[in-house]
């Protein structure tokens, strides 16, 4: 690669997947806990260490190392020239990499059992809440430096369309830094003076509201790669034309508008807001499953063309005639299958009255395994698969282990996730360690959880796989010249609107929406009497 | 558009019997000094539990701590409103009565509000459902629903049971 | 721009193969998107089908909420 960044991409790649391996084995055991097996080291204390680690790692680490990797390689593949500064990049990738340290130290030592949410008044060790601060900081150079890197292109290609993938990329890091701003304000001014005595009470209402902000956006900013690929990269594996450029660049505007502005959705059950705004966040949450839609539309056109290209017929014809080889396809065409069923979880958890039926019961795990663990993850797996061989400048001639990881993951994801759903209809709260399965009332949740464990242990196969199959690539015959390629789109855009180029609109319309959808909402803490809860230490055994 | 119809369909949906049958997300906001739950006011223990009021509705009162619901059986009746007002001294709990679209989350200065009605008699686990701490995976009540039979409520209009052992 | 197209069985240079290469990607071009529409209108039928399902046959029958 001409732009010396394969060391810093391979860098946040490492760290992303083996945290993600870490990860996946607590997952699994967690799942025997809960399963009445009575797995070796289990106990209250080792259960909420490990549920901490897996779900901080989760969502806080493997993703956003992706997104970064991920990121870097589009910018100097896409525009052909080297990072503004290669200084800050690394040092963005060493204050998340001293955060990740800083932040697992206190967990695994049972000082900082409170989840990835970490609502107060339940409060950890301080360093747990200082390293993921220190992600999210390392993660803004990041963020700096797409916004940089577009901005000295366009200023040396005037009136130019911005490459896509670029743009998208872009896009998702604007979105990452309205999406922190909720979090980093609670960790900042509420959690961290807490966690070092400097306050006894702490404002719970608040709180939960200012991780509501982010905990939407969150993840669509996890989603937006695996969009990014399937838009960009899918179309061209699969032989064919992007159908619209110009409905891509209007979808991932949609989804940055209409990801924000609607967290409430995870508040419906909470006494601290009333109708008004949980209305309204429900109606707004309504509106992104349409840029969702036009997704799945333009991508499948997208492959239609690949697929009528290679002589498929009639209405669904082309979809057989798809290269199903190539482990690109396959992930997208795995990605959309999960994301139908992620995405009916999704509906049925922002619909309203019906959130009563299914809140913080085990249909929420299952939702955000499945769409998360599949849709979006498995996407994850296809491009390092893509890009891991011009990083190294080396490839794979067998893909079938690659494709078998696939599928394995896939399966594993459906094993682990539908029972999952049933449970959560049938009442399985969350976050619970261990079950009396002896108990009448409750006896029949064991053989699915069971079914779900051994499922569990199939997406920890798939993942360790993945590893195998990254490292495997170092030992393939080295090939000359491997170029990123990216997708044409159908009418290649040769000039664009300024709104579809560049995000300051989009920054100003953003701001106003979430002025609209949280500003009274955070506002009204300091308009009412609120009385302060007091402050859980569990890191000194309160 | 065929999604623009698709989400105007779900969305009418849950907004049609949002006013019509009134079912909505709990809404009602009011705060509460937490630290003071059990020295005076509406959380003291023995008005803890199920009181029918004067007019006939119903109202079960709760407090959510670490790591047990009070009063850990709740005695309810079926077929009629029920409204349940919940809150916490400590951290936050959350709890669903399951086999019903009771749910809540249970917030340290706040009194949770919720409004249902029991269709059929028999007992209802109710597990805390928002993690709070070591303790989480060992708290649950039960709902006992009465069928108008066997509802008797006390002088003070109060009733209550017991868990089996 | 680095930006290359490629078709799946390879680039190739000649002219010839550009331009029947435009023109199969013409004749596609028609059919295109029944074919998506009858794909992402069946998934959507589905979801809004199982949405409705699950409201009043799963949901409403466990009594109120509010």
């Amino acid at each position: 690669m001409r732009y010396r960044a394969e060391k810093l991409v391979v860098a946040h790649m490492v760290v992303a997947f083996l945290s993600l391996g870490i990860a996946a084995v607590l997952g699994a055991w967690q799942m025997t806990v809960r399963s009445g097996l009575n797995p070796p080291f289990a106990s209250p204390e080792t259960y909420f260490a490990s549920v901490t680690a897996h779900g901080t790692i989760m969502a806080y680490v493997m993703p956003t190392l992706f997104a970064m990797g991920f990121g870097y390689f589009a910018a100097v593949t896409s525009l052909a020239r080297p990072l503004p500064s290669m200084r800050l990049a690394w040092a963005g990738f060493w204050l998340a990499a001293i955060g990740i340290v800083v932040a697992v130290a206190p967990i695994a030592s049972g000082k900082a059992s409170v989840l990835y949410t970490f609502y107060p008044p339940l409060i950890g060790h301080f360093f747990y809440y200082l390293g993921v601060l220190l992600i999210v900081v390392g993660s803004w150079a990041w963020v700096a430096l797409m916004i940089w890197a577009m901005a000295q292109w366009k200023r040396e290609n005037p009136g130019e369309p911005v490459p896509l993938v670029m743009f998208a990329t872009v896009a998702n890091a604007y979105l990452w830094l309205w999406t922190t701003l909720g979090v980093g304000v609670e960790v900042i001014f509420q959690l961290i003076p807490s966690s070092l005595g400097w306050t006894q009470t702490i404002d719970v209402g608040l709180a939960r509201t200012l991780f509501a902000w982010t905990l939407h956006p969150i993840v669509y900013f996890w989603l937006l790669p695996a969009y990014i690929a399937l838009y960009t990269i899918a179309p061209r594996v699969a032989g064919g034309r992007l159908y619209s450029d110009m409905m891509a660049r209007i979808s991932f505007v949609l989804l940055i508008l209409f990801s924000l502005p609607v967290g409430m959705h995870h508040l419906f059950m909470d006494p601290e807001h009333g109708t008004t705004f949980k209305f309204l966040q429900a109606m707004l949450t309504g509106i992104v499953v349409l840029p969702t839609l036009l997704t799945v539309f333009t991508i499948s056109a997208s492959m239609e063309i690949a697929g009528r290209l290679r002589g498929g017929k009639g209405l669904f014809g082309w979809i057989a005639a798809l290269p199903w080889d190539r482990p690109m396809v396959l992930a997208s065409g795995l990605s959309f299958f999960l994301l139908g069923f992620g995405g009916f979880g999704g509906v049925v958890n922002m619909a309203y009255g019906m959130n009563a039926m299914v809140h913080n019961t085990s249909w929420v795990t299952a939702h955000f395994h499945l769409i998360f663990g599949g849709s979006v993850v498995i996407m994850y797996y296809a491009i390092a698969y893509e890009i891991w061989p011009v990083l190294l400048g080396r490839q794979h001639f067998d893909s079938r282990l690659l494709r078998a990881q696939l599928w394995l993951w896939a399966v594993g994801v459906v094993i682990t996730t539908f029972p999952w759903h049933i449970l959560g209809l049938l009442g399985q709260p969350r976050r619970v360690a261990t079950f009396d399965y002896t108990n009448p009332a409750i006896a029949d949740w064991q053989p699915w959880t069971i079914v779900s464990t051994i499922g569990g242990f199939m997406m920890l196969a798939a993942a360790l796989l993945f590893l195998w199959n990254l490292a495997s690539l170092h030992f393939a015959p080295k090939v000359q010249n491997l170029q990123m390629n990216y997708a044409v789109a159908v009418y290649p855009p040769r000039r664009l609107p300024n709104a579809l180029n560049g995000f300051g609109l989009w920054n100003a319309v953003t701001a106003f929406m979430m002025l609209v959808a949280f500003g009274y909402p955070i506002a009204q803490f300091y308009l009412m009497d609120v009385h302060p809860a007091l402050t859980h230490r569990v890191d000194i055994g309160n | 558009m065929v999604a623009a119809a698709a989400v105007g369909i779900m969305i009418a949906v849950f907004v049609a019997t949002s006013f019509a049958m009134a079912i909505h997300p709990p809404s009602h906001v009011e705060t509460i000094n937490p630290a003071t739950l059990s020295v005076g006011g509406e959380f003291v223990e023995k008005n803890l539990g199920t009181q029918v009021n004067p007019d006939g509705s119903v109202t079960v009162r709760v407090i959510a701590t670490q790591f047990q619901f009070v009063p850990r059986c709740i005695a309810v009746p079926g077929g009629r409103p029920v409204t349940f007002r919940v809150t916490s001294p400590d951290v936050i709990h959350g709890f669903i009565i399951s086999g019903t679209n009771a749910n809540t989350m249970v917030v340290p200065g706040y009194v949770a509000q919720v409004r249902t009605v029991f269709n059929s008699p028999g007992d209802h686990i109710m597990p805390c459902h928002e993690y709070c701490g070591l303790g989480h995976s060992e708290m649950w009540a039960l709902v006992k629903v009465f069928d108008s039979a066997h509802w008797k409520p006390d002088a003070e209009g109060r009733v209550s049971c017991e868990i089996p052992r | 721009m680095p930006i290359t197209s490629s078709s799946s069985t390879g680039s190739s240079d000649s002219g010839e193969a550009d331009v029947n290469n435009e023109k199969r990607l013409e004749a596609v071009l028609k059919e295109v998107p029944r074919g998506a529409f009858a794909l992402a209108g069946a998934a959507v039928a589905i979801l809004v089908l199982a949405y409705l399902f699950l409201y009043f046959v799963v949901f409403l029958p466990r009594g109120p909420i509010g």
